[in-house]
């Protein structure tokens, strides 16, 4: 715990020597960067071109004309696998943020309540816990649906893609709010707590000014962590036809669509290959980041060394 | 111990009854109608009467109550989708399946992850323990149908000698099994390789090494039974996620099991089946991890008379 004792600079800055000298998120973060740059740049251009179809150029095999080769519609899919990254990428990442957030929430609030409301809060937590994950992100999915589309009577894609996200991000918190309340516990021992609500600090401000500093590394690494678990997640969901509906493309529905493609009598491989391989490829330099990050700035430290 | 069990036991019905409601809540609130087809014609008022009041379904209270009143004789309702099939009879054609496919998952996983995690502490720095870090950071990141898929066609369009989407003998267990044992592998590993360390770089190793012990004997006496705990913990959870979580392997290799039932029923909007495969799956979880629980308790003597849970 040198982050109490000696301010938060130094360790930070040693923290980001750390990251830095691992060899994997040097190789990792660049890869990672450039998936994520094209993806968002590349998806306005993408948007108009992932959805013409020409049928006299179907199935065309990567080329100078067409970098990732044409899909069953003869779609360009290169323009969809752009789409598609930048779709599941923000799915992704919403997803997170959404689920980091309940999750700091409900475990802060369960911390400093205490008492009654902690036991029946983190009680929810492990009944939750103890239900089928993708099932009841399936349920949660098809239980919104219902809500917003039929009963508020909004958009079709946007919406479709919001609910994804609130499935995934509604399931995804179980363990943060568990990490976040167990971190919650040993600081409000500390004397610095007790110091601050001798002096009158509200318990707003102890958790904002004093707690949530203090909290800031294991939100980042477990942050870093859910993304792409939630990639993940969405990437199954689209695969088995419940999650991104098409024409609108995700690395998970394409990879469907690959597998549908690929056959003994003739494969058209380009169509498996691509978004199977830039959603692997993304995921991996995402968790090689998320590790290196957690051994960099986990207080316990060398749990890998 | 025996309060442990029994308090295990007054939760199992009392969670499946939470997930009951849960669930129900969530299928009445999908639109759309489940006796109409898309793309069919509309349905006549007369007949959807008729047809609801088969099932027991006139309306969401009653359809609650009945359904409820039939669990409770084992029967798990009437398929909407597959007419003349009960829940029972598709379940109990599927889940088997599902069930083999899951455990020699988990038995390849808990073989291979504990063999490479001891490998790895051994060798800690070395060619083995840098292998065990790509396999680990492989398996939590490659989805499971990216690996199915490259299996599929490896063995299938490259390599023609194991056969392709048919179910009939051992060796099409081989590839998916392979597959889903990918993600419990790296877990375990990972857990297996921690463990070890700690345990390789404790006394009572040294005590042991110092006695003159062989190296075999010090690591799979000595060494091993204390790194396991955290493996076993972990195997309850993970061979029911193996068992029920096995959807999409089904979907890559066309496999008969439950879990492409329940993708189809929720696409499908068959309650009934909705429902019986989600508190199938919520049983088997909620039973194993129980059965882990207690078994840990058992094991672990610092559980049992603390008593508190982490």
């Amino acid at each position: 715990m040198t982050a109490m004792s000696s301010g938060t600079a130094a360790p930070r800055a040693s923290a980001t020597r750390r990251l830095l000298r691992s060899r994997r998120t040097t190789v990792a973060s660049p890869i990672l960067l450039g998936i994520i740059v094209v993806c968002f740049i590349g998806a306005w251009p993408a948007v108009k071109r992932s959805d013409v179809t020409s049928l006299s150029n179907a199935r065309m095999p990567p080329g100078a004309q067409a970098w990732f080769g044409t899909d069953l519609l003869g779609r360009s899919l290169a323009a969809r696998c752009i789409l598609g990254g930048a779709i599941s990428l923000a799915v992704g990442i919403a997803a997170a943020i959404f689920s980091v957030g309940l999750g700091v929430v409900w475990g802060s609030v369960a911390a400093m309540a205490g008492g009654r409301v902690d036991a029946i809060m983190m009680r929810i937590v492990d009944v939750l816990f103890g239900l089928p994950y993708i099932l009841l992100v399936i349920l949660l999915k098809i239980g919104l649906e219902g809500l917003l589309r039929l009963r508020l009577g909004l958009g079709h894609h946007a919406t479709d893609l919001v609910i994804l996200m609130l499935a995934i991000g509604g399931v995804s918190w179980l363990t943060m709010a568990r990490v976040i309340r167990a971190r919650m516990l040993t600081l409000l021992a500390a004397p610095f707590i007790e110091a601050a609500r001798a002096i009158g600090v509200s318990p707003i401000g102890v958790w904002r000014r004093h707690l949530l500093p203090n909290l800031l590394d294991t939100i980042i690494v477990y942050a870093a962590l859910t993304v792409p678990q939630a990639i993940l997640q969405e990437s199954f969901l689209s695969f088995l036809g419940i999650g991104v509906a098409p024409p609108l493309p995700s690395w998970g529905n394409l990879a469907a669509d690959g597998v549908a493609a690929v056959n003994t009598i003739e494969s058209f491989w380009w169509m498996l290959v691509f978004p199977c391989g830039l959603l692997s490829l993304t995921l991996l330099c995402m968790n090689a980041l998320g590790e290196g990050l957690r051994d960099a700035l986990d207080p316990r430290g060398d749990r890998r060394a | 111990m025996i309060r442990r069990i029994a308090t295990r036991l007054i939760q199992l019905p009392l969670l499946l009854f939470v997930i009951y409601s849960l669930t129900f809540l969530m299928i009445v609130a999908v639109p759309g109608n489940p006796f109409q087809r898309d793309g069919g014609r509309a349905i006549s008022p007369v007949v959807e009467q008729a047809l609801r009041e088969r099932y027991g379904m006139q309306d969401n209270l009653a359809f609650y109550g009945r359904y409820l009143q039939r669990l409770f004789h084992g029967d798990l309702g009437r398929s909407l989708q597959y007419e003349n099939w009960s829940c029972n009879e598709i379940i109990a054609a599927s889940l088997p399946v599902s069930i083999t496919v899951g455990l020699t998952a988990i038995a390849i996983a808990t073989l291979g992850g504990v063999t490479l995690g001891i490998l790895a502490a051994i060798y800690r720095h070395g060619a083995c323990d840098a292998f065990a870090l790509f396999v680990s950071i492989l398996g939590v990141s490659v989805p499971t149908f990216v690996i199915g898929a490259g299996l599929l066609v490896l063995f299938s369009v490259t390599l023609p000698v194991l056969p392709v989407g048919t179910w009939d003998s051992p060796l099409d267990l081989v590839r998916p099994a392979v597959t889903l044992s990918l993600v419990p592998l790296a877990y375990i590993l990972r857990l297996t390789r921690l463990g070890m360390i700690e345990a390789l770089q404790s006394d009572y190793v040294r005590t042991a090494r110092a006695k003159g012990l062989s190296e075999s004997t010090v690591i799979f006496r000595h060494a091993l039974p204390n790194a396991m705990p955290p493996v076993l913990a972990y195997l309850g959870p993970a061979s029911a996620a193996a068992m029920t979580g096995s959807f999409v392997i089904e979907r890559v290799f066309n496999i008969p099991g439950m879990g492409l039932h329940f993708v189809n029923s929720v696409l499908n909007r068959d309650q009934m089946l909705i429902l019986a495969c989600v508190l199938v799956y919520s049983a088997i979880l909620i039973t194993l991890n129980a059965v882990v629980d207690v078994a840990h308790a058992w094991i672990d003597p610092r559980i049992r008379v603390g008593g508190a849970r982490a």
